[in-house]
């Protein structure tokens, strides 16, 4: 039943966007201000989880925005609208990093203390403000390291199966390649991140199993 | 001592969703966005220094190759030899005049006073050079 109004959800926000989108292509240009609005934190999370850099994201979520602006009237609907978006962004977050010679300048937005991340990653666990706070950032610290060490190719798919939340076909469709593809670069980039975080997760009495 | 809580790889990697910049810099983000786009809906105005530059960028190679042909049919038309003037005057019209057959003469002397100073011709005269 879950599985059901999800899909139902998201044939509604299809259907929404292309509403939108005939709106735009009549002649509304405010139209484009409804996928902004929609769609710019999550292909925000996209590119920042890509580049580990606030200020690097928010000038490349502008060009993407630009960019889709320009080409609105190419989209013919053959693909979801995001998953058009998010082949723009994708696109031009792999061109940036390759560019990119220097090191990357992580600047990582925090977690927060007792916020939703901390129930989520924690839930019921017994530990005070203070400790829950260092444990949060040492943990999104190397958590950050273990995915800046994958390629390009593999923090993609990783950045949106694991924390996208996009599916197989999904991810195969935005990157135009196969199925087989997408599961094979996850399976590697996991085993690499296992690998990276092993010992630190050893240590907090944690799994890697996947 | 609290024990140490457990961690999964995927949960991990869930748990970055959380990672959000706040409202401020949305709202930044935002009146930035929208600046970018009303310069591309605005039809741009081009000063006329671009345009002229422009025009110059494009038209700059045709002219220098119509300068270079210019040049050098004006160069080598001068090297001609055999100037000869011919011209007979009609009896029935003294001022008409029929160029028979005209060849740019530039070392003759004659050739060029005549035809400048629009010498008073008479009826069958007939000059050769």
């Amino acid at each position: 039943m879950v599985g059901e109004d999800e899909a139902e959800k998201a044939a509604a926000s299809d259907a929404e966007d292309l509403e939108w989108l005939e709106r735009f292509k009549s002649g509304n240009r405010r139209a484009f201000d409804f996928f902004v609005k929609k769609y710019q934190r999550r292909l925000f999370r996209v590119i920042y989880n890509m580049t580990s850099s606030k200020e690097d994201t928010a000038d490349l979520l502008q060009d993407v925005f630009l960019k889709a602006f320009r080409s609105m009237e190419t989209f013919k609907g053959q693909s979801k609208f995001y998953t058009w978006l998010c082949r723009i962004a994708i696109n031009r977050t792999l061109d940036f990093l390759d560019a990119r010679k220097r090191k990357p300048v992580y600047s990582l937005e925090t977690w927060g203390e007792g916020g939703n991340v901390a129930d989520f990653l924690m839930p019921g666990e017994s530990v005070s403000g203070a400790d829950r706070a260092v444990l949060l950032k040492e943990l999104q610290e190397k958590l950050n390291e273990a995915l800046q060490k994958l390629s390009h190719n593999h923090r993609t798919v990783v950045v949106l199966f694991e924390i996208e939340g996009m599916s197989h076909a999904e991810i195969a469709k935005t990157l135009q390649c196969s199925e087989g593809t997408v599961r094979s670069r996850l399976h590697y980039a996991k085993e690499q991140l296992k690998q990276s975080l092993s010992q630190y997760l050893k240590d907090h009495g944690g799994t890697t199993e996947v | 001592m609290a024990e140490q809580p457990k961690f999964e790889l995927e949960r991990l990697l869930k748990a970055k969703r959380f990672e959000m910049p706040d409202e401020a810099f949305w709202d930044a983000f935002d009146a930035r966005l929208k600046v970018s786009l009303a310069e591309e809906v605005q039809p741009r105005r081009v000063s006329w220094k671009r345009y002229l530059g422009a025009w110059l960028r494009r038209w700059s190679p045709v002219a220098a190759v119509g300068l270079f042909v210019f040049g050098g049919v004006c160069h080598f038309s001068s090297r001609f030899n055999a100037p000869r003037l011919e011209m007979c005057f009609q009896p029935s019209d003294v001022q008409s005049c029929r160029l028979l057959a005209f060849h740019i003469a530039p070392s003759s002397e004659i050739a060029r006073s005549v035809l400048k100073k629009n010498v008073a011709l008479t009826d069958g005269d007939r000059f050769t050079f």
